[in-house]
């Protein structure tokens, strides 16, 4: 008797961590379906401005992006608003060569499908958006995306661009 | 004895492979969903356009560096814009538009179809501005075509038919021409 007392004193019950592993599959499984993969490393720092009137950017393949900020390396780049084509940043005149080598890139039956978003920090200037807008006129890419955060309510909007 | 034994393996390891496979996804994948504003860029032509407007027909919003507004010649809180669009689409000063409630003034548009609100921005004016008068004039048209979807046919323009929604598209057209003004330049005139 006393010996059997003496072995349920010392065997502490261990937690099962038999379960443990579909848990994390489970939080995988959610990763893997609620994000996406990122296109690029950004070079400027994008702080998008909100509006409430937004749709979903469909077609991710024919979506062209074009971001607009100040550079995160001010050492390096300086702090006025900069252009970033894919990995590099560019001046405005590059845009339109961008734009044309991107359609290039698409199915020729989809290339008038083709949208550029352009994701630009609510603190840049307007000047610098209309030039990119007129390169893109040049370029023939009509189709534009204006990509923004989205907002709850109106006034939240209108403070929080103020 | 040996053959049931060698059918369960060591299980242990999977939750660390799951967890790498976890941690690098979190790394390589962002959450963000991809949202903005659909804007569809005129063509670029050396043609001046031949037919004019008559000013009526047109709302001119002027965005100054410091973000302020000027519509119809005075000044105007931003949050004072939507419904301000909304009388000015909806007016129906020639009385042919059947889905209007506007009022007819005399200063305001013919018909939705007719109507141009017009943006000029500065130079120095902020993105984030002139998305925000973007989105109030966008709020204002799907408010109007929110309205008529109610009216003419009782429900709310999301839950219609795709050739319903289209109708009502062609009624309340949303037509934006843009601007810029030169540094320096006057905003007297409007476009």
């Amino acid at each position: 008797m006393s010996h059997i007392k003496k072995d349920k004193v010392r065997e502490t019950p261990a937690v099962s961590t038999a379960s443990l592993p579909d848990i994390v599959f489970m939080l995988l499984f959610f990763f893997m379906v609620a994000t996406t993969m990122r296109e690029v490393t950004l070079k400027v720092a994008v702080n998008k401005p909100q509006a409430t009137e937004i749709q979903k950017l469909e077609r991710k393949d024919l979506v062209t992006y074009i971001y607009v900020g100040t550079p995160r390396d001010e050492t390096l780049y300086g702090t006025e608003p900069r252009v970033q084509l894919d990995d590099q940043l560019g001046t405005v005149d590059d845009v339109q060569t961008f734009v044309v080598v991107a359609r290039e890139e698409i199915n020729e039956a989809e290339q008038p499908l083709m949208t550029v978003s352009i994701k630009a920090d609510g603190e840049v200037k307007m000047g610098l958006i209309s030039d990119i807008k007129q390169e893109l006129r040049k370029a023939q890419a009509l189709k534009i995306n204006y990509s923004t955060m989205p907002a709850i309510d109106a006034a939240g909007m209108i403070e929080s661009n103020l | 004895m040996k053959s049931r034994r060698s059918s369960s393996f060591n299980a242990g390891s999977t939750a660390d492979i799951a967890f790498l496979l976890l941690v690098f996804f979190l790394l390589v994948t962002t959450m963000q969903s991809e949202v903005g504003m659909q804007r569809k860029l005129p063509q670029l032509s050396n043609e001046t356009p031949t037919a004019p407007i008559a000013d009526h027909n047109i709302l001119p919003i002027f965005v100054n560096s410091k973000g302020d507004l000027m519509v119809n010649q005075e000044y105007l809180e931003l949050d004072g814009l939507r419904s301000l669009v909304k009388t000015f689409v909806d007016n129906n000063k020639l009385g042919t538009c059947t889905y209007c409630q506007g009022d007819g003034l005399e200063n305001l548009s013919d018909s939705p179809k007719k109507a141009v609100v017009s943006i000029t921005s500065d130079r120095n004016a902020s993105y984030a501005t002139y998305i925000s008068v973007q989105n109030e004039i966008a709020a204002a048209y799907n408010e109007l075509r929110n309205e008529m979807a109610v009216r003419e046919y009782g429900v709310e323009f999301d839950d219609l038919k795709g050739d319903v929604q289209e109708i009502i598209l062609r009624s309340y057209p949303m037509i934006v021409s843009e601007a810029q003004v030169e540094l320096g330049s006057a905003v007297a005139t409007a476009p």
